[in-house]
């Protein structure tokens, strides 16, 4: 409608400039056409007058003066009019008024029209009179009257005023432009109602009904548009809406469909998101930018605290005081959330390492401890414009809790029971008879221990039997490491370091205590294996020492009955049945070189044991193998050198290591050799001399015997494998306690860095074995 | 990218020297919080400042608000370390746009969150 009108008002404007004009020029020739009609009117009748007056005024006749001027005032419309003259009587004035003429003798002479030199002469030819418009509405006339006679001189007889009413042609004007003014509000009136119809049948009607449609579309509702084939705007825009409205039909029924859809999925999932709130195994919640406990939070959160009604309290107060977590890490837990909350996410990722995953949480109303694992996750709205996940403000923490109290339990048991299976597996490996012996041999050195301990006067008396206790446990631990009992192994690892340092430390105070307990808790570990063998692998027919029983007894028996040669076979059978060859008593440890080999970067050595037909006794046969762990690892981690040296010295890569065993009458002698580098002779005579033990001048055999000496390890850097410097002491030590002897003999000589090949020469007392002669197998 | 970090403790501050310095960062260290305020004129390009609160002359706090006060450092990203627990001095830290890092700060986090910076810086 607006539009329509602008359009009305902008036209009738437009007339309105265009009619005015023409009418002022209209009425302007109008008023020049009826002026000048005018003009000559009163001309004729001021030249009509002129002579009658003259001749009046000459002859001072005021009646024929007076008729002239009633004539004057009925042809015209006369205003005013003044005469005067000069007649023979002396100066005289008439003037009109109401239809009278008015003669006035006693007045004051108008000084300008005193005769003067100025006054115009008119002739019967030509008669001067003067016009002007002293106003709109008057048309004033003057003319000089002048008397002649014929051949006289014109003579000046008085003066004519005549003022003409022209208000008449201003009325005529003035109607003209009513007319023009009706004519033009007509015109208009009648223009603005054909516009409007026409407007209204062609466009208002066009648009109403497009904005009718618009309103409805706006609505939701989707009108049938019909189509206009018509070759106009609007019909082209009613088209374009019709289009428009049926796509957007289109489209929003599948988006109804779609918000549909969506809803129905939000409904279920927010429904979800309630069960698994209520019915999670899990505590969930979050920490607000006000440090509390949102009201939303999981049920599951209140049996796991055993507290109720959560929302809005302080975490701080509500569950990690209640939990292992002390002081200092409850500030910084604080202090990490706190400075997370209401700050970007990279303040988060800086401070999460102070979040702990894990505790232990002591429910204030039953008092049970339960293991909580827990899991921080910020939550925050991305800054305006902003696509980086540093640029999250971060409002609240997402914790979740979990009770693994059980879980752990369970797992606990399992590992118990993994261990166990474990043990079982190595026992099977071992062999449960084996085993039993190994244990009761090991347990030999502990004793050892507790009872040095135990009878250690003072920390002196203690101080000086390190060594020993030291020695032991290094034992030990080389044994079960040929056994592969890694779980020991690693127990021992920890005595064997305390007493490693303790012996270093020489001002430090020897803890007995914790040499007691760890041999004890190695015992004890020892004593499971025992356990397991006698309740879980059960009773362990050890045929051996049955059929050494059933023997035993014949032999007993058989005595009394003299049948030596059957008597000579049995007892041979008896002593191999209690007895073993040296290979199988290695077997462990030459089993095991495979895997030191590789700790130590070195090839597996090739072991040559020669030891045909001798055998061990059953009871000397752990003491054999402890000696040759040791031997057989000295040899690996100090001897055998790394593969590139060894290539280097033209050597194969992987070393040779030989055990040769003979027994005579009386003796047993074990020949144990590498073709590794040898002694290094250089380093042990610089120690031996620092420490004052010999001279330089010491010969060869002396500076060798420094490797049986405690304390002393040719190995530069002390290994896992030995190294500890009591490898060598402990052997002899043993073989001594056996009654027998270890010496080092020299072969070859000295290289240019002081290494010089050796052998190892092991004479032990002939009863611990047991040769083929003594078997009857050579007689 | 330049990171000027103002630590009174001679071991903190060798530390963070070493490990911004060994994640090619160029650091440039002041040994307090006046001495930090002096260098900053001539560093203007510095994209991160690393704060500790406490700090004899000006603390963290103090350095962060007169930071704040410069132009061209409106928006530059500044941690304060600190051991404190104190809510009233991390609402300040929040309020000047700072980053709190509760100590003992975790070296990787730190290094971490310096690189996601300057991706973002080059961006």
């Amino acid at each position: 409608m607006k539009t329509t009108e602008k359009i009305l008002s902008q036209l009738v404007v437009m007339t309105f400039i265009v009619m005015g004009v023409f009418a002022a020029i209209e009425i302007s020739i109008q008023r020049q056409y009826l002026r000048s009609q005018s003009l000559s009117f009163h001309n004729t009748l001021m030249s009509n007058l002129y002579y009658g007056l003259t001749i009046g005024l000459f002859e001072n006749n005021s009646d024929a003066i007076e008729f002239y001027l009633l004539g004057l005032a009925k042809e015209g419309k006369v205003q005013n009019v003044s005469l005067w003259g000069d007649g023979g009587e002396g100066l005289v004035r008439y003037t009109m008024n109401q239809g009278k003429t008015v003669k006035d003798t006693e007045f004051e002479q108008d000084s300008k029209r005193t005769v003067d030199q100025n006054l115009k002469y008119s002739s019967d030819e030509q008669v001067f009179i003067n016009h002007s418009y002293p106003n709109d509405k008057v048309e004033r006339f003057n003319v000089d009257l002048w008397f002649k006679e014929e051949g006289g001189d014109p003579y000046y007889v008085g003066h004519l005023e005549v003022d003409f009413d022209l208000s008449h042609i201003n009325e005529q004007l003035f109607n003209m432009v009513l007319r023009y003014v009706y004519l033009f509000l007509f015109f208009n009136i009648a223009k603005i109602l054909v516009m409007f119809v026409f407007i209204r049948q062609s466009i208002i009607k066009p648009i109403k009904s497009l904005v009718d449609h618009a309103v409805q579309v706006s609505k939701g509702l989707f009108p049938n548009i019909p189509k206009i084939n018509k070759n106009d705007e609007l019909s082209t825009l009613n088209n374009i809406v019709s289009d428009m409205t049926s796509s957007l039909e289109k489209h929003i029924t599948s988006l109804d469909q779609l918000v549909a859809e969506k809803t129905a999925q939000l409904q279920i999932k927010t429904k979800d998101i309630q069960n698994m709130l209520q019915n999670l195994q899990q505590g969930i919640f979050t920490i607000d930018s006000d440090f509390k406990i949102h009201h939303e939070y999981s049920a599951h959160l209140e049996e796991i605290i055993e507290a109720k009604d959560l929302a809005g309290k302080d975490p701080m107060d509500l569950v990690f005081s209640h939990s292992n977590l002390g002081e200092d890490l409850m500030a910084q837990l604080e202090s990490a959330l706190d400075a997370s909350l209401g700050s970007l996410h990279w303040a988060f990722e800086l401070n999460a390492h102070c979040l702990p995953h894990e505790l232990e949480y002591l429910a204030p109303s039953s008092g049970k401890k339960k293991i909580l694992e827990l899991d921080w996750q910020p939550l925050g709205y991305q800054e305006d414009g902003s696509e980086e996940i540093g640029d999250i403000t971060i409002d609240k923490i997402l914790v979740v809790i979990r009770d693994v109290s059980s879980l752990r339990e369970l797992k606990a048991q399992a590992e118990q029971q993994q261990m166990e299976l474990e043990m079982i597996r190595e026992v099977l490996e071992i062999g449960p008879k084996k085993m039993l012996n190994f244990i009761g041999s090991q347990s030999k050195y502990l004793q050892e221990n507790k009872s040095i301990i135990k009878q250690a006067k003072d920390e002196q008396s203690l101080r000086e039997q390190l060594p020993v206790l030291f020695r032991n446990i290094h034992t030990v631990k080389g044994n079960c490491r040929s056994y592969k009992l890694s779980q020991t192994v690693n127990r021992l690892h920890s005595a064997e370091q305390y007493l490693a340092s303790i012996r270093k430390n020489v001002d430090e105070r020897v803890n007995s205590e914790i040499i007691l307990n760890d041999a004890e808790q190695i015992e004890a570990n020892l004593a499971k294996y025992k356990n397991l063998i006698d309740e879980k692998i059960g009773a362990i027919s050890d045929e051996g020492d049955d059929f050494g029983r059933v023997f035993d007894k014949a032999i007993a028996e058989n005595t009394n009955h003299g049948a030596e040669k059957v008597l000579a076979s049995l007892i041979a059978l008896r002593a191999q049945a209690s007895s073993v060859q040296i290979p199988q008593v290695l077997e462990t440890v030459v089993n095991s070189l495979a895997e030191i080999s590789k700790e130590l970067h070195k090839a597996k050595p090739k072991v040559v044991i020669a030891a045909k037909g001798i055998y061990i006794k059953n009871d000397k046969a752990q003491f054999i193998a402890d000696v040759f762990t040791h031997l057989f690892r000295n040899s690996i981690d100090h001897g055998l050198e790394l593969p590139d040296v060894r290539r280097s010295k033209g050597k194969l890569e992987a070393g040779s290591i030989s055990l040769i065993a003979s027994a005579s009458e009386d003796l047993l002698q074990i020949d144990f050799f590498d073709d590794g580098a040898g002694l290094n002779l250089g380093y042990l005579r610089k120690k031996g001399v620092d420490q004052g033990i010999f001279t330089d001048e010491a010969t060869d055999q002396e500076v060798g015997e420094l490797i049986f000496h405690s304390g002393l390890s040719t190995a530069k850097q002390v290994s896992e494998i030995s190294g500890r410097g009591v490898g060598m002491d402990a052997v002899r030590s043993f073989i001594e306690k056996e009654g027998g002897s270890i010496s080092i003999e020299f072969s070859g000589s000295s290289d240019s860095q002081g290494y010089r090949p050796f052998k190892l020469v092991i004479i032990l007392p002939k009863k611990i074995c047991i040769n083929d002669q003594e078997l009857g197998y050579a007689a | 990218m330049k990171i000027l970090v103002a630590d009174d403790s001679e071991k903190q501050r060798l530390f963070l020297q070493g490990l911004l310095k060994e994640n090619n960062f160029d650091v440039i260290v002041s040994v307090n919080g006046t001495d930090a305020w002096e260098k900053i004129p001539s560093h203007d390009d510095a994209k991160l400042f690393i704060l500790d609160y406490h700090m004899p002359g000006l603390n963290g706090l103090e350095l962060c608000s007169k930071i704040r006060g410069l132009d061209r450092h409106k928006n530059t990203p500044i941690l304060i370390l600190s051991s404190d627990n104190n809510r009233e001095l991390r609402a300040k830290s929040k309020e000047y746009g700072a980053m709190w890092l509760v100590k003992p700060m975790n070296p990787d986090a730190l290094v971490n969150v310096i690189k996601k910076m300057q991706m973002k810086f080059s961006a």
